[in-house]
């Protein structure tokens, strides 16, 4: 009760995190109650009503509030959708990195030694490989998909959990109550579950937030090169890839997606910042 | 080295056949066992990277199937356009983003540190493919002051370029900010201010030479992403780098070509590794003994 009221204190306090926590909320408001927020169908085409402008209406007098595509999708409609697929693979790809990095973090840090060295050089290699040519490879090859995109950037994006996890977990180790429990006679693995771990959670909630937005991002640049998602999902990325071909004819169709990615992701990380400043000043 | 060029070798083989990748899909089987034959694919993955490793050492990176040329030729061919991109954008990025840190530094809490962080953290929400996408229609399109593709001539490095150095820009600014913070609040900057060195000198000689070390750090990595491929930099813009050569060996499934890319990757990222703790021994006496 005490933690919840400094919490809402510190965030009260931080204009910035305030608007993160805001516009993260309406994200996730807009993903829930898509149904109900869209007007249109996001995959119906109504050729007659190609790029028509922002603010027209259609045949039965509903507005297409952001214009329709060259397909004569409605744009604001597909935006909506396509929140959903983005939480989705932020979320998804986040859960997925979140447990390899820490297990090798874990590993890495409480192990030491050989065992160490040779985990924290598989981190390098991955920290070294650009992250979005080694997603496009694993793509190219396993073919896309909302599944497999999630696995993909969830197997290359892992590298900086492991690094603040296995950081944090050297430090932590070496602690009184960690070699009291060794003392006693509990095992490591005991030690790392219910020592250690509760103590590395705040970094892991921070990486995590912007491991989020990091991969909200990245599902938007494979899509927009054509190796995301299936074309019909309505994914921001594919909108701008689409809307590419238009640009003279239908800013409005490469305008509106752009804007959606960065206030989603700019969400995001204000929400990151100011939890790292409250969870984890260290990491600022 | 070996590290980036197994991930690539491996992730051709766990992800499938690679002669029934490399062929399409309108290969008929025999096409492919010809083809697996001739390539040597019908032996087990660790002879094959082996075989590729004791090439690479004799500096023989394979040949291209879907070029059928030399690999190393072709990522020659290449790397000029990719370096001039990335020394350009990080450059640009790095003028800007060091003066900009430290005055957000100095002045913070004022009005100019809230725009510079806001503007860093915008910078890095900012999808780059959307930038280049905006400007494309605007100076490209709309007004027609800039070429939307090609690499000759300066104007045609400007779009690029302001697209590949926004997320630096931003990284760095943040990166310079805060590290210019931490070391404002040592002893020795109160030692020299307390002994009447002007803020200038206690500014930019005594504060920046020793926050500047995360920054280097940071764009060390950055200088080996982008040489690695800036590679929706260099689709959008047509760029000839080897981004783009990337995306072409992975939807052609040319593996070859792609661990010889790997390989340079991982040879810049050691270059660059190298040359970081030598600009490291320049600015730091403590490293060089």
């Amino acid at each position: 009760m005490v933690k919840a009221k400094a919490l809402v204190k510190n965030l009260s306090s931080s204009p910035s995190g305030c608007i993160g926590l805001a516009l993260v909320l309406l994200v996730l408001v807009v993903a829930v109650f898509a149904p109900y927020i869209a007007n249109h169908s996001p995959n119906q085409m109504t050729l007659q009503d190609r790029l028509v402008e922002p603010g027209s209406k259609d045949s039965d007098g509903e507005a297409y509030y952001l214009g329709t595509d060259s397909l004569g999708r409605d744009v604001f409609s597909r935006l909506v959708y396509g929140t959903r697929l983005s939480l989705i693979v932020g979320l998804g790809g986040m859960v997925i990195s979140l447990v390899i990095g820490c297990l090798i973090g874990l590993v890495a840090g409480y192990t030491g030694g050989i065992v160490e060295t040779i985990l924290m050089r598989v981190t390098d290699v991955f920290l070294a490989f650009p992250f979005v040519l080694m997603a496009l490879i694993l793509l190219s090859a396993l073919g896309g998909g909302v599944v497999t995109i999630i696995i993909v950037l969830g197997m290359v994006n892992w590298t900086n959990y492991a690094r603040v996890v296995r950081a944090e977990t050297m430090a932590v180790k070496q602690r009184e109550f960690v070699e009291a429990s060794h003392a006693i006679g509990n095992g490591n693995m005991f030690i790392i579950l219910k020592h250690i771990l509760p103590n590395v959670v705040a970094p892991i909630i921070v990486v995590s937030t912007f491991n989020i937005a990091t991969n909200i991002l990245a599902e938007a640049s494979l899509s927009f090169l054509g190796l995301g998602v299936d074309p019909s999902i309505p994914s921001w990325g594919t909108m701008l890839a689409e809307s590419r071909e238009n640009l003279r004819n239908c800013p409005w169709c490469a305008t509106y997606p752009g804007l959606a990615i960065m206030c989603c992701v700019l969400a995001i990380n204000l929400l990151g910042d100011w939890l790292r400043d409250y969870l984890d000043p260290k990491l600022k | 080295m070996i590290g980036a060029t197994l991930i690539v070798f491996l992730a051709s083989y766990l992800t499938g056949d690679p002669a029934a990748l490399m062929m399409g899909d309108t290969a008929t089987p025999e096409q492919i066992e010809e083809f697996r034959a001739l390539r040597g694919l019908d032996r087990p993955w660790y002879i094959l990277y082996a075989e590729f490793l004791v090439d690479l050492v004799q500096g023989d990176l394979g040949t291209s199937i879907y070029y059928n040329q030399p690999n190393a030729s072709l990522i020659l061919q290449r790397l000029p356009a990719t370096l001039k991109l990335a020394a350009a954008a990080l450059g640009l990025a790095l003028v800007l983003a060091i003066p900009l840190g430290v005055l957000a530094a100095l002045k913070r809490g004022t009005w100019i540190d809230t725009v510079v962080t806001s503007l860093a953290v915008a910078g890095q929400s900012m999808p780059n493919f959307w930038l280049a996408i905006m400007m494309i229609f605007y100076f490209g399109v709309s007004k027609g002051w800039l070429p939307v593709s090609g690499s000759e001539g300066l104007e045609c490095l400007i779009m690029p370029c302001i697209t590949l150095m926004m997320l630096p820009l931003a990284q760095n600014m943040r990166m310079m900010r805060s590290a210019m913070l931490e070391v404002l609040g040592d002893e020795y900057i109160k030692l020299a201010r307390s002994k009447g060195l002007r803020d200038m000198v206690v500014t930019w000689k005594h504060t920046l030479k020793n926050a500047i070390r995360p920054v280097i750090t940071q764009v060390g990595l950055q200088m080996g992403s982008f040489l690695g491929g800036a590679v929706i930099t260099e689709t959008i813009f047509s760029w000839p780098g080897i981004g783009r050569l990337s995306v072409t060996a992975i939807t052609m499934h040319d593996f070859p070509l792609l661990q010889a890319i790997a390989a340079m990757i991982a040879l810049i990222f050691v270059v660059i590794n190298l040359s970081v703790d030598l600009v490291y021994a320049l600015l730091d006496p403590r490293v060089r003994n």
